[in-house]
């Protein structure tokens, strides 16, 4: 039996992030602890909720998957700039469909937001970027489409 | 009679010698390089510090963001300067 879908898309999603120029291999998953801060730059790759967006026919349902990609950086300077690079990098890397239980999956974006921490040894930012995707299987199957 | 502010600073004690950018000058104060957490996210930040460098305000009159506290041979900028009203100024410092 295959991973849930939403296992499967989180994955697809966190394997086309990774060699990015700015952030690289440094690509994590559903990560609860605190980065070193030799990991930065780097994403964070969160699938937080679904949502069954409508009914279909018989069995068949629509689960709008909502994912968070945070990107993570610190510089003493031109800090902004590098979190838009992060931006740019992610969005150009999602911008075609990833592959979820054999099929093309477009994942949409849906806006970010932005942050800046002082007090810390350099200045960090975090853009926190949404994403989407909807998957229709059968209810009996969250694991295949 | 009353203590001097140097008896708090004192490299001798609790203190650590800087050298402020401004004419080169040594300044004692305490060094704080305490855990910072940083760009927290839904559930994971980033472990950093936050570096802190308190002194008698007297011993830098005119300092100013930019300027330097050389502490441990690190060059530390300066990014804030919180005088607390009784002589001592609290100095917020960035890694270089």
């Amino acid at each position: 039996m295959a991973n849930h879908l939403r296992q499967q898309l989180r994955e697809a999603v966190a394997t086309r992030l990774i060699g990015l120029t700015t952030t690289s291999t440094r690509v994590f998953q559903s990560r609860v602890y605190a980065l070193e801060s030799g990991d930065l730059p780097a994403l964070r790759v969160y699938a937080l909720s679904d949502e069954v967006q409508d009914a279909t026919v018989g069995t068949l349902i629509g689960r709008r998957c909502a994912l968070v990609i945070e990107g993570c950086a610190k510089a003493a300077a031109d800090l902004d700039d590098v979190i838009d690079t992060i931006a740019k990098e992610v969005e150009v890397a999602l911008a075609t469909a990833v592959t979820v239980s054999g099929r093309s999956i477009g994942v949409l974006y849906e806006g970010c937001s932005i942050d800046f921490d002082a007090e810390a040894a350099k200045p960090h930012g975090l853009i926190t970027m949404n994403y989407s995707a909807t998957l229709y299987h059968d209810r009996a199957t969250p694991d295949a489409l | 009679m009353f203590e001097t502010l140097a008896d708090f600073t004192a490299a001798a004690d609790f203190g650590v010698g800087a050298v402020w950018s401004v004419g080169a000058a040594s300044v004692d104060g305490i060094f704080d390089a305490g855990y910072q957490a940083a760009a927290q996210g839904a559930f994971a930040g980033v472990e950093s510090a936050r570096f802190t460098f308190t002194c008698a305000a007297a011993d830098v009159p005119t300092v100013a963001h930019g300027q330097t506290m050389t502490i441990n041979s690190v060059a530390y900028v300066i990014r804030g300067v919180h005088p607390d009203g009784t002589g001592m100024v609290l100095l917020d410092l960035q890694e270089p």
